[in-house]
């Protein structure tokens, strides 16, 4: 590796202590909302203001950039379209838990509306 | 096309083709386990071949599709979505020297927050070629073939012939995933030629010329829509990595020059109305789940740039400074652009301007290729997955737009409006019932007598914005500004709800509008597809 790939390795870890709080109450709230309202209308009331709506993006964007720089990162550093996971963990070694608890948000986040509505109807929330 | 299939296609559509990303990992999930389970049988014995092939027919078949179907739509004088209308109309009236932009509390009720270029390109084309809706749709036709064509001419800057056909019919199959958007009357075909232009004219090599007519394009572009200076991020990151400073300042210059020309040439362009219009249309905020189907239609159209780079080996791969400036304004762009169109009513189609870029780098990576040395092993199925999603989605749109047009065009509106105008005296102007469809020939009149009253997309947009109609809209219904309003039979009149959640179902035409217009009008008659109401006035209290 580099040093201006370490440059980036050692940015995207430590921009996660901000972006990933933020990324997983937001994943928290949208889950409750797909689970017990509209699931297609998310957040309306802080999505239509925008003061609110607009941190709300630019964080929801910014933890998919973070995941895909971390993805060509590594697979720019083993020069592979598809790096082995001993690769991530080699490359990221200490921080590559930090992947694995972005990778669970980012499961959750886009696990199918169904099964929400499912968990919804099942805690009689569904509005 | 049997119902079945067309049932199916519909059926895929409505579940899959906002996912692209998912159905993408999907067949690819399929493809790796027939790569596993052929292995030892080596039925495909060469995946990268296979993949070229595939690759290569698709793009050559989507070459002839799209000018096909967008000739077709041309030649048709009916439309297919409600908000394309009033483009011809907004352009004849600045044409005849009617305001654009009428203000907040004016009577005509058609602004929109497109940018003056979007109408004064209809304008100048139906001034020059005669008001008809076929010279308005050519106009979107003709600008979604350019850019096919600058496209192909950008991948040239780096391919040989062969490989620039097949990334110009690849750009045409990412066209098609938008059904018509890249060639209907409203400013994506504008976008997308002024970005291919303005591309084109950064990556030339002679002097500033280059600059200057690639600033002009920009211009265009920056003018369309508020967006515009994201789109051309990468245009000037090219520019002033391959140039210098001075070519990007003068190219900046040139695009604020033809960016700010309509607002100080024309007096019917009005600087201080758009940007109140604007500044009204921000106050919407966001949707949340546009935004996530944004950011997936964003990551999907990027991914033939790091196909395209792992295709080739290491040592032939890009590295200069220019390509990383013009990949990282690119990111910049998408991701503006990306959150920008989650405001209600936009979505992934405002990334249709960003392909031909994409297509331009993706030649650039394959500029250094050769058939003797080979790049990463997973390049091909991905790429298969990728052009088999495409396929799959792109299906899926077009059979919806092509049966949708097909029924549309059964229909003789057209000939029963002007009918009927030709025979009554007043003006006469198509009006709104619960649905749209029916009204969506409306340009014919607005051509005929040069003044449009209500815009029923306009009137959505502003409902939302939480700008009700002002009284001066309803005293022109009373004192008969149009005399005959032509209402889809059987139809209540003006009795359409909003479609946009967070004003869902709300009436878009409030009860003492729909009060006193029935109060001042009666039905008098029907045609074949309108009921007439004809204005005689409020009765005297």
């Amino acid at each position: 590796m580099n040093e201006q790939h370490d440059v980036i390795r050692r940015g995207l870890g430590a921009i996660w202590w901000i972006l990933f709080p933020c990324f997983v109450l937001l994943v928290i709230r949208l889950s409750s909302e797909r689970t017990c309202s509209d699931p297609y209308d998310l957040l309306p009331a802080l999505a239509s203001n925008p003061l609110w709506g607009w941190p709300i993006a630019i964080v929801y964007v910014a933890s998919h950039l973070w995941l895909i720089g971390v993805y060509l990162l590594t697979a720019s550093c083993s020069d592979s379209l598809a790096p082995s996971r001993a690769r991530f963990r080699n490359l990221w070694q200490t921080d590559y838990m930090k992947i694995l608890l972005m990778l669970i948000a980012f499961v959750v986040e886009y696990l199918p509306v169904t099964l929400w509505r499912l968990l919804g109807t099942a805690l009689h929330c569904v509005r | 096309m049997s119902d079945v299939v067309l049932g199916g296609l519909e059926a895929f559509r409505i579940r899959f083709a906002g996912r692209p990303v998912l159905l993408c990992l999907g067949i690819l999930a399929v493809l790796l386990l027939i790569r596993r389970g052929t292995a030892s049988s080596r039925i495909v014995r060469d995946w990268s071949t296979l993949a070229t092939v595939v690759i290569s027919v698709t793009a050559l078949v989507a070459l002839i599709a799209y000018p096909s179907v967008a000739v077709w739509y041309a030649s048709h004088p009916h439309f297919f979505d409600n908000a394309e209308p009033v483009m011809p109309i907004v352009g004849w009236l600045f044409h005849v020297g009617k305001p654009v932009y009428p203000a907040i509390d004016a009577a005509e009720r058609y602004a929109h927050i497109y940018g003056p270029f979007a109408f004064i390109a209809h304008g100048w084309a139906l001034g020059l070629l005669g008001p008809t809706i076929l010279v308005s749709k050519a106009l979107g036709a003709f600008a979604g073939l350019a850019s096919l064509v600058f496209t192909y001419l950008l991948a040239r800057r780096h391919v040989e012939q062969s490989v620039a056909v097949v990334l110009a019919g690849l750009c045409a199959l990412l066209l098609l995933l938008f059904r018509h958007y890249s060639f209907w009357t409203r400013p994506e075909p504008l976008q997308l030629l002024a970005v291919s232009a303005s591309l084109y004219f950064a990556s030339m090599s002679s002097g500033y010329l280059g600059a200057v007519f690639s600033g002009a394009a920009a211009g265009v572009l920056w003018n369309l829509k508020i967006t515009g200076p994201m789109y051309t991020l990468p245009v000037f990151a090219l520019l002033y990595s391959r140039r210098g400073w001075k070519a990007l300042v003068l190219a900046a210059a040139f695009a604020v020059g033809v960016a700010s020309f309509p607002f100080a040439y024309y007096d019917n362009v009005s600087w201080p109305q758009y940007l109140a219009w604007l500044r009204l249309s921000g106050s919407t905020g966001l949707l949340l789940s546009t935004l996530r189907q944004n950011l997936e239609w964003a990551i999907y159209l990027c991914v033939p740039l790091v196909l395209s780079y792992y295709a080739v080996p290491q040592s032939a791969r890009s590295r200069s400074p220019a390509w990383r400036n013009v990949l990282a304004a690119l990111v910049l762009g998408v991701t503006g652009v990306v959150i920008a169109a989650s405001k209600p009513g936009a979505g992934p189609y405002h990334l249709i301007p960003f392909l031909p870029i994409i297509v331009f780098i993706v030649a650039w990576h394959l500029e250094r290729r050769s058939p003797r040395a080979t790049g990463d092993l997973h390049v091909a199925p991905v790429s298969l997955a990728f052009v088999i999603t495409a396929v799959f989605i792109a299906d899926a749109q077009e059979a919806q737009f092509l049966t949708t047009m097909r029924q549309r065009d059964q229909l003789r509106e057209s000939d029963d409006i002007t009918q009927f105008a030709d025979a009554h005296a007043g003006v006469v102007a198509v009006g709104y019932g619960s649905t749209e469809s029916l009204s969506l020939q409306r340009p014919v009149l607005a051509f005929r007598y040069n003044t449009y009253l209500l815009d029923q997309p306009a009137i959505r947009e502003h409902q939302l914005q939480g700008l009700d109609l002002p009284a001066a809209t309803t005293r022109a219904i009373s004192e008969c500004r149009v005399n005959y309003w032509l209402i889809p039979r059987g139809e209540d009149p003006f009795s359409g709800r909003n479609s946009y959640s967070a004003v869902l179902l709300r009436p878009l035409f409030p009860d003492e509008f729909r009060r006193v217009f029935e109060q001042a009008h009666s039905i008098v008659g029907t045609t074949t597809y309108y009921d007439v109401w004809q204005c005689h006035g409020l009765p005297d209290r």
